[in-house]
């Protein structure tokens, strides 16, 4: 019983190996993808095996019709039967699944779910023996029929509703991509619309065929005949889909590694990076001391707060910039933002810098209106390295006497810039009692207001919360500022700080929680401008903002918590040069960790698992390729004894690699093409935070270039192989005793 | 009936012997002249077949030779010379053609326009009775069915030697009578018409018999 199984199987080796090959890809994909933790990546391969191991079942049942005849007559009928003829495509199996779990192995897996394994393997082989066991239904005096004809019409009738359901699923999935959409849907989705693709090259070889049939040269005419055929185009749809898949995972990868590739160059700017151990201000000084004319080395200070755009700032030496990094972020989604770094340095350096105060005391000069003396507060509010402060004067004036108050300022050591004014006259009076007539206030006038030396009056003042109450009153001219607080108590004024604001470039992702803020390195809020946005830009990415380094350094003040001061430097710059900084390492190791982070290897195992998706490509077109091999032999030797030149024969050939080699390359090309430009986004292969530039998954001529090459190869050489009878094989001799039509 | 008479126009093997293993045909001389029906018969196994394929020029003898107007048929590789047409029990139809292309298929072999080669192949079908088969592809006919789709492309070249192998086995009566008609004009327009047969009644409408066995002629 084994030997004659054994031997059966050899006889038919060349029917079974092509199945134990697609079984052996199946179930080493399945190892792969979950082992490698995203079984969602079989999906597509699922999709293909179901359009091959059937073709591969009917083929292994069309060898196997005399065994099965005989075996009806001698007596075996149903389950005995179908056992009987079970064995072999089992051991097809069985050797197919070891074959691909070696192979898996080999390529390195992790842990890996024997029921998932098992259970794919269990169904492949179904697949396998349910076909075979459907092609050899019907009469005995079916199977004992030279002809297949019937039989194939009856098959070809069954897989109608095919077309029909893979053209529905390629609509719904262009029509309904969806990023939420679940994984494996996501990465199906490529191989249906390129099945759907494979169809409709297929309809149009058919199309072809009938033309060149009609056709009055023998060649063309002979080329159309056999193109003709429901089998000469069977594997086309899974070729083209396998192909298709091919290139949109190519396409993936190579959108991935250039997203690495920009994510590493963007977030340092240049080759190398220093971490360097010092505040910014000495940071600057080293820079411009081991690189006076500013030819390799960059200051920077990245400071990444948390993961909101506005808490991620970079401050670059933007003198430096186009030196050091020039246009090497051309071509990345920063390349627009680092343009606008030369003007970011420029506006720095044309804006003008902020009033300090240089002294350490405030006096004011107060006028208060009314009929009798009230208390009342004036507060200036200030910011300096130190953080927000606030200088506040108590006075009691008499109506119609100026009164001078002094004090000594707080936390304005490193200089204190203005940020606003409070005036508080009387006691404060709360919602329930502002209309009383207590409530009412008198007009201040300040007639001088200095402080640390800074004429606080020289600049404009406005109400800066105005309420539904009576708001109160300001009227500031230079010189002199009249406030008549609110009816609450208390008036809020806010000062003009615009002429100083900092340029700073911003990413388009940026949401300023107020008016924008520029802070310096330590952390002092200074108002911005913003100079420009852009999609992403050097350093911070995707989300985040550029300040110039130099004018955001206030020396002899820290920075903040999460600030890195950094030195930039580019790939050329000596060891010497760099020697006193720090070690320099590079740049693409700022960004390691985040990118290792969002990219967990799952492009590179769809590419390896599309790769296998195109074997099996490769195996729906050699399947049938095989019986039309044998029949293109016997058709050869006909053609031969009528007289048909050689050179005819072979120009039908050749037509024929044409048309199926440009119609399974054309409709790769535009299903890839269609598949990259719509589905490919929504493909989980990146799982890319905030802050990380986006993957950009355009097309890469290189995989749509892959994927029409393959599909062209095969379909070529496939229908080549198919029509490439050696003269010896097809001698019109061997006609004598064929027994066939 | 044997002839020798070597003339122009006769198809002659001249001491062929066949030995590609066992010795199949052993030093066959026979002339097969135009203008008659030759019938070749045998037993099973006796080289009929053979013989008709290296006198068609399809195999090589292992010694002596098959000439036709003084040419040898053996062209070195395989194909008959454009002389010679072919019956093959066996019907050597091709089956991703209609009936009628596979005999137009012959026509438009030699030249004949796609047009003309079609109309010609109609009428070829027709004289056998199966005009109504022209559109059928040749895997849904019957074995007469594909015999006679095999008579009228051998017939409808108009090949100065007609080589038939069994051309009635699968016929009835009715058939087979419209068959032998049609290879008696073929011979009476001058053709060497050669059929191998296990079928008396052929035999003796011939003109001429050729009995070969065991690869001798008897």
């Amino acid at each position: 019983m084994t030997l004659r199984l054994v031997a059966g199987w050899w006889a038919r080796r060349g029917t079974h190996l092509p199945v134990a090959a697609a079984i052996a890809v199946v179930t080493a994909a399945t190892v792969l993808a979950d082992g490698g933790g995203r079984p969602a990546l079989l999906a597509p391969l699922v999709v293909l095996a179901a359009g091959v191991l059937p073709g591969g079942g009917l083929v292994l049942g069309v060898a196997r019709r005399q065994e099965a005849a005989l075996l009806r007559l001698h007596g075996r009928r149903g389950v005995r039967w179908v056992t009987a003829l079970t064995a072999e495509p089992v051991l097809t199996a069985v050797l197919g699944g070891a074959a691909g779990v070696g192979l898996a192995l080999v390529l390195g897996t992790g842990t890996v779910s024997a029921v998932m394994v098992g259970t794919v393997w269990l169904l492949a082989t179904a697949t396998v023996v349910v076909a075979m066991v459907v092609a050899l239904r019907g009469p005995l005096t079916e199977l004992l029929r030279p002809s297949e004809a019937e039989r194939v019409r009856r098959t070809s009738a069954l897989a109608a509703l095919v077309p029909v359901v893979v053209a529905v699923a390629a609509v719904v999935a262009l029509l309904r991509r969806s990023s939420s959409a679940p994984d494996a849907w996501a990465f199906t989705a490529p191989v249906v619309v390129g099945l759907a693709a494979g169809l409709l090259a297929t309809a149009v070889v058919r199309l072809v065929a009938s033309r060149l049939a009609r056709r009055p040269g023998l060649g063309p005419s002979l080329a159309g005949h056999r193109l003709a055929l429901p089998r000469a185009a069977t594997g086309l749809p899974v070729l083209v889909g396998s192909a298709v898949l091919l290139g949109c995972a190519a396409n993936t990868a190579l959108a991935v590694h250039d997203w690495r590739g920009d994510t590493a160059r963007v977030t340092s700017a240049t080759p190398l990076v220093v971490s360097y151990d010092g505040p910014a201000d000495e940071l600057l000084e080293a820079t411009r001391e081991a690189d006076p004319e500013g030819r390799w080395l960059m200051a920077a200070i990245r400071v990444l707060e948390d993961d909101r755009p506005v808490s991620r700032r970079v401050y670059l030496d933007t003198t430096r910039y186009d030196r050091v990094v020039g246009d090497r972020l051309d071509g990345t989604a920063a390349s627009d933002g680092s343009a606008r770094l030369s003007d970011l340095g420029a506006a720095a350096a044309d804006t003008d810098p902020e009033p300090v105060t240089t002294g350490q005391r405030m006096t004011a000069r107060l006028s208060l209106d009314g009929p009798r003396p009230r208390p009342l507060r004036l507060d200036v509010l200030t910011v300096s390295p130190s953080g927000a402060g606030r200088q506040t004067v108590f006075a009691r004036p008499t109506p119609g006497t100026p009164t001078v108050v002094s004090t000594d300022l707080t936390r304005c050591e490193s200089g204190c810039r203005v940020t606003g004014m409070e005036v508080a006259i009387g006691v404060p009076c709360g919602s329930d009692t502002w209309a009383q007539p207590r409530c009412r206030r008198p007009a201040l006038t300040i007639s001088e207001l200095d402080l640390g030396g800074l004429d606080v009056l020289a600049r404009p003042w406005v109400l800066a919360e105005p309420d539904e109450r009576p708001p109160g009153e300001v009227v500031a001219t230079p010189g002199r500022l009249r406030v008549r607080p609110s009816s609450a108590g208390t008036s809020y004024l806010d000062t003009d700080r615009s002429p100083w604001a900092t340029p700073v470039l911003a990413t388009t992702s940026v949401e300023w929680p107020d008016e924008p803020e520029a802070p310096t390195t330590g952390g002092m809020a200074r108002p911005a401008r913003v100079l420009a946005t852009a999609e992403a830009l050097p350093v911070v990415g995707a989300a985040g903002t550029v300040l110039d380094l130099s004018t955001s350094v206030i020396p002899g003040t820290g920075a903040v918590a999460r600030a890195e001061p950094l030195v930039l430097a580019r790939a050329d710059t000596p060891d010497s040069v760099l020697a006193g900084l720090g070690t320099a390492r590079p740049g693409s190791e700022l960004s390691r960790e985040v990118v290792d982070a969002a990219d967990d290897g799952a492009a590179g195992r769809f590419v390896l698992l599309a790769a296998g998706g195109a074997l099996l490509g490769l195996l729906a077109v050699v399947i049938p390729a095989a019986r039309l091999r044998r029949e293109r032999t016997h058709e050869r030797a006909v053609l031969r004894l009528v007289g048909v030149r050689r050179s005819e024969q072979r120009a039908a050939g050749r037509l024929q690699v044409v048309v199926m080699a440009l119609a399974a390359g054309l409709a790769s090309v535009a299903a890839t093409l269609l598949v990259v430009g719509t589905l490919s986004d929504a493909l989980p292969v990146l799982a890319a935070g905030p802050g990380q530039l986006p993957l950009d998954t355009g097309p890469r001529v290189l995989a749509i270039l892959l994927a029409g090459t393959v599909a062209t190869v095969l379909a070529g050489v496939t229908t080549w192989w198919t029509g490439h009878v050696p003269d010896r094989a097809s001698l019109p001799a061997r006609l004598r005793e064929e027994v066939t039509t | 009936m044997t002839a020798r008479t070597n003339a122009d126009g006769d198809l002659v093997l001249d001491h062929v012997s066949y030995q590609p293993g066992p010795l199949l045909l052993d030093d066959v001389s026979v002339t097969f002249p135009a203008g008659r029906v030759t019938a070749l018969s045998g037993p099973s196994g006796s080289g009929k077949t053979t013989l008709l394929s290296i006198a068609g020029g399809l195999v090589a003898p292992s010694a002596g030779s098959a000439t036709y107007d003084g040419r040898e048929t053996w062209q070195g590789d395989g194909d008959p010379p454009p002389e010679i047409a072919f019956v093959l029990q066996v019907y050597g139809l091709v089956p991703i053609l209609s009936a009628r292309e596979n005999v137009a298929i012959a026509l438009r072999a030699r030249g004949v326009p796609w047009t003309d080669a079609s109309d010609r192949a109609e009428a070829a079908l027709a004289r056998f009775d199966i005009a109504d088969l022209g559109d059928r592809q040749v895997e849904e006919l019957s074995g007469g069915q594909l015999q006679r789709v095999a008579c009228a492309r051998g017939l409808v070249v108009g090949a100065p030697v007609l080589l038939a192998d069994e051309p009635t086995s699968e016929l009835d009566q009715g058939n087979v009578a419209v068959v032998l008609d049609a290879l008696r004009a073929e011979a009476d327009r001058g053709c060497v018409v050669v059929i191998a047969t296990h079928d008396p009644a052929i035999v003796e409408l011939a003109d001429l018999h050729v009995a070969i066995d065991e690869g001798r002629i008897a």
